[in-house]
């Protein structure tokens, strides 16, 4: 989809207008960003649930939405598992960064001070 | 608990009025209201575990920043243009702390933009240009990400684009392109109103015997402008010793800028897989729901019991069928992500946005 068909299909949308101004915008401003696009999902998703709670519908004591929510949030969890090991990982190549940078300056701050006194 | 909570039987068949009835539906269902619903609880969830994430990748960009910024206010220190008494160190400190803010706040803003959007941006500017009266070479500049990126700067600093002194800038950082300098890198590090004393400075340093393409010369500019603006006279500096000792800083913030940018990209590449990967599962999963809640509410259309739920559920339908439509969606590549993490020149700009 281009941009120009996201901001028609909000503008067709069942959402209120002051939303569809401001989705519009960001899209018009920064395009079709993840953020972007993750907000606009969530937008519709918000009033699909307004819908769905006013017609009753409610399917969370179902076993297969236990199931399904199960597999969700394991599937995030591991992700952002995955994620947090990266992370220190890069966290302990940049503590070596710094330590070799802070060694370099050291180096070269002696050997300012040697050619001073020489 | 019933599938259809509102129209579980012995219960009132008629559709819930809304807004102005929606106070008392809240004060007789008070307490089911007051429970935080499973989309709702699901969100909680969701954003617990992206706003963990959003605040782990900041910390390490902080602390990835902190490597190159405390590596070059040491080497200012060590070569001797960190300010001499107590006063100035503050104002040096406090003039570095606001060009970093400065720099840092246009980052995001352009950051924030997609391609597309930058795209326009840079060819608005150069249509800008053109109407000005930019020819040559400058006009070409202004096509590119630097010339953008100067344009904007120069105007939060109230310099519009047609006065001499932005066709000035212009010119100096055609001239460090020229040399082999990022004019890029040079706009977002020193601020487009010092593009003219970085070009001076990018010269002197030619002039001593300096090759300019190596990592970390922006540092060297940067150290020059400096020691001018402290009132050293950075030839006679550079004559000295000091040009060994630039060399070898330069060498050095090389390093480290370089090392930077590598750990820079691998965080990207695990922020962004982290970051698809649940957005992924968190869509299969309101799909799947979206689309079960669908076949009930069908289903309870067809029996024909509830009339009002034709136009609910054609609604409902048509919004789940627009979210739907939104995964199939592949995000736009955000330019200047691009040009930061694969070190783009002024001239591969031009070529890309070509």
């Amino acid at each position: 989809m281009t941009r120009e068909e996201v901001i028609a299909l909000v503008q067709d949308s069942d959402l209120n207008e002051t939303v569809k101004t401001t989705l519009i915008k960001r899209v018009t401003e920064e395009g079709l960003t993840q953020d972007v696009l993750d907000t606009l999902k969530e937008a519709l998703q918000m009033e699909i649930d307004k819908g769905f709670d006013a017609l009753g519908i409610d399917i969370s004591d179902t076993p297969e939405y236990k199931e399904k929510e199960a597999t969700m949030v394991k599937e995030v969890d591991s992700a952002k598992a995955d994620f947090d090991t990266a992370m220190v990982d890069i966290d302990q190549q940049t503590k070596t960064l710094q330590q070799q940078t802070s060694k370099a300056l050291d180096e070269l701050e002696a050997e300012m001070i040697k050619d001073q006194i020489e | 608990m019933g599938l259809f909570k509102r129209f579980a039987r012995g219960e009132s068949n008629e559709a819930p009025k809304p807004e102005k009835d929606a106070e008392d539906l809240v004060s007789d269902e008070i307490m089911e209201v007051m429970e935080p619903t499973h989309a709702e609880r699901g969100r909680e969830y969701f954003d617990k575990v992206m706003g963990g994430a959003k605040e782990l990748w900041s910390k390490m960009t902080d602390k990835l920043s902190s490597v190159t910024g405390g590596a070059k206010e040491r080497l200012f220190s060590i070569l001797g243009f960190a300010v001499k008494d107590l006063k100035d160190t503050r104002k040096d400190a406090k003039a570095i702390y606001n060009y970093a803010t400065e720099s840092g706040r246009e980052a995001v803003d352009i950051g924030k933009m997609s391609l597309v959007a930058t795209k326009e941006a840079i060819k608005n500017t150069k249509d800008r240009a053109i109407e000005i009266g930019y020819t040559g070479a400058a006009l070409v500049f202004m096509g590119t990400e630097a010339g953008y990126r100067m344009a904007v700067d120069l105007k939060n600093k109230g310099i519009e684009l047609g006065t001499d002194a932005a066709k000035k800038t212009a010119d100096a950082a055609i001239s460090l392109r020229d040399m082999g300098v990022d004019a890029t890198e040079v706009v977002k590090r020193f601020g487009a109103d010092k593009l003219e004393k970085a070009n001076n400075a990018a010269k002197r340093l030619k002039e001593s015997g300096t090759n300019l393409a190596v990592d970390g010369i922006v540092f060297a500019l940067e150290s020059l402008v400096k020691a001018e603006e402290m009132g050293i006279d950075a030839k006679k500096w550079l004559e000295g010793k000091g040009r060994e000792y630039l060399n070898k800083g330069v060498e050095i913030y090389g390093r480290a800028e370089k090392g930077t940018k590598e750990l820079y990209r691998k965080g990207i590449e695990a922020k962004n897989k982290f970051w698809d990967r649940a957005t992924a599962a968190k869509d299969r999963f309101v799909n799947w729901v979206n689309k079960e809640k669908l076949r009930m509410a069908r289903e309870a259309q067809m029996e024909g019991k509830i009339e009002f739920l034709t136009e609910q559920v054609s609604r409902l339908t048509a919004l789940v069928e627009a979210r739907n439509r939104l995964d199939s969606v592949e995000p736009e590549t955000n330019l200047i992500s691009m040009f930061d993490e694969e070190e783009f020149s002024g001239a591969a700009a031009q070529e890309a946005l070509a």
